[in-house]
């Protein structure tokens, strides 16, 4: 996987109702996700790295590490088009 | 609202009940502020005697039952005609009101406000107005040399005075473009079959000459707020416009909190010394900056809408003009929304013949009749 970093103060914009609904803070635009991008958004907002996405999504799905690893990635580029987090490249 | 203080002219003067004048009585598909600002006014102070400045006899407003109307009316004449009828008039409104403030609330009657100032402060009527240098730099015409001025990112404004001119700098700015009057009213043409119906349609209105501007695709960001006439902000909501009518006006908006835009509202404010109410409306496209588009030299149509969540910047005004002890305003949270409703009010046609016979009405809510069998 990709090394990227999603700096931890462009999450606390993000305010959660349910698993399925979330309100963006500084742009005011709300968004209905899947659960499970839900999940994984409440994962990065509580801190978890984006490696340890991979082992939780492979625990909660029983998914294989190279689907879990695209999947992730795929959700992440989604969002941040969305405009619903920055994502920057770590040096 | 049930303190409202009686309302004859009468018991007004015999009694010492300020007034304070509000205009832009409409509510309708354009919604004008007043009965917004009414509402918040009377959230603070429900024993001011409100005088309507109509220039409609059915603005809506003054058939309103609720707390946005005012206790009577005046017609006045229209801002075009000038500074001087405007002032005769209000002559005329003080020898039976004591009115001790206007909050003016349409774009039009600011410069003729601005030009009687100092007659309103002889005859000690407050009312916070920019100067006329401000003023100025934020008209249509002038607002993107002002942007350019700050770094502020606006869309491309070119005045034009003839239809010649029109097509040209719609071509140079590449369709689709806005056609706006001076004033008000502004039409989206996508070619220039539309460029020329919208110029016809505003330039019937509105005359000559028009504005052509870029139109920007993206979403609209508004900030109502109030500055102190020293290059202060005094306290702002700012929100998102997620529904918009057909005129670009907001049907729904929700707060939210951005640094950059209070930097930017910061940074014009403080540059404008605006004094008093304003409001700022941005537009920003995915991965590009906030470009400003308008500034309005008064509250919005929707500011009884952080006045309902504790930041009642009406109220701040008047009790800012008047040096009266000044309610903590809020902070509006993140996530509070509005969802503008329409309803129907009734009226009798005696209303009309009323403030259209005499150019004034004592505004009594129309109570329903039950008749019980």
């Amino acid at each position: 996987m990709e090394n990227k970093v999603i700096k931890k103060h462009n999450l606390q914009k993000l305010r959660f109702y349910g698993d399925e609904f979330v309100f963006n803070t500084v742009s005011g635009m709300c968004y209905r996700i899947t659960s499970t991008a839900g999940f994984i958004l409440r994962s990065l907002v509580a801190g978890k790295k984006n490696e340890q996405l991979v082992d939780l999504i492979q625990a909660r799905y029983g998914i294989d590490q190279t689907t879990a690893v695209r999947d992730i990635e795929l959700l992440l580029n989604n969002l941040a088009e969305l405009g619903i987090i920055d994502k920057h490249c770590s040096p | 609202m049930s303190s409202h203080p009686p309302s004859s002219t009468k018991h007004v003067i015999e009694n010492n009940i300020k007034s304070i004048a509000i205009s832009g009585l409409h509510r309708g598909e354009n919604p004008q502020p007043g009965p917004s600002v009414i509402a918040s006014i009377r959230r603070l102070f429900p024993n001011f005697r409100i005088v309507g400045l109509s220039y409609d006899p059915l603005e809506s407003s003054l058939y309103s039952e609720h707390s946005d109307r005012p206790d009577i009316a005046y017609s006045m004449p229209y801002p075009e005609i000038g500074p001087d009828a405007l002032l005769e008039r209000l002559e005329t409104i003080i020898r039976k009101e004591d009115l001790v403030l206007i909050i003016p609330c349409l774009d039009l009657e600011i410069p003729n406000f601005i030009s009687i100032s100092a007659k309103l402060r002889e005859w000690g009527i407050q009312c916070a107005l920019p100067t006329k240098l401000s003023l100025d730099a934020i008209s249509k015409s002038n607002l993107s040399d002002f942007c350019r001025q700050l770094n502020i990112s606006s869309p491309k404004t070119k005045t034009v005075i003839s239809q010649f001119q029109l097509e040209q700098v719609a071509e140079e700015i590449g369709y689709p473009v806005y056609v706006k009057g001076v004033f008000y009213e502004a039409q989206l043409a996508n070619s220039k079959q539309e460029l020329i119906k919208a110029s016809e349609d505003i330039a019937k209105t509105w005359g000559w000459p028009l504005l052509v501007q870029e139109a920007l695709i993206g979403e609209e960001y508004d900030i109502v707020g109030l500055g102190d006439g020293n290059g202060n902000v005094i306290k702002t909501c700012m929100i998102r416009k997620f529904q918009r009518s057909s005129t670009g006006k907001g049907a729904a908006g929700i707060v939210i909190e951005d640094p950059e835009l209070e930097r930017l509202t910061q940074c014009i404010i403080g540059q404008l010394r605006w004094n008093g109410p304003f409001e700022l409306e941005f537009l920003k496209a995915q991965g590009k900056p906030h470009a400003l588009f308008e500034i309005n030299p008064r509250f919005p149509a929707w500011v009884d809408f952080p006045s309902q969540i504790g930041c009642n910047l009406p109220g701040r005004l008047i009790e800012g003009l008047l040096g009266k002890k000044l309610t903590p305003l809020n902070t509006c949270a993140t996530g509070q929304m509005f969802v503008r409703h329409c309803i129907d009010l009734v009226g009798d046609v005696a209303d009309i013949a009323e403030m259209s016979s005499t150019g004034e009405r004592t505004i009594t809510p129309y109570k329903i009749k039950l008749e019980v069998t």
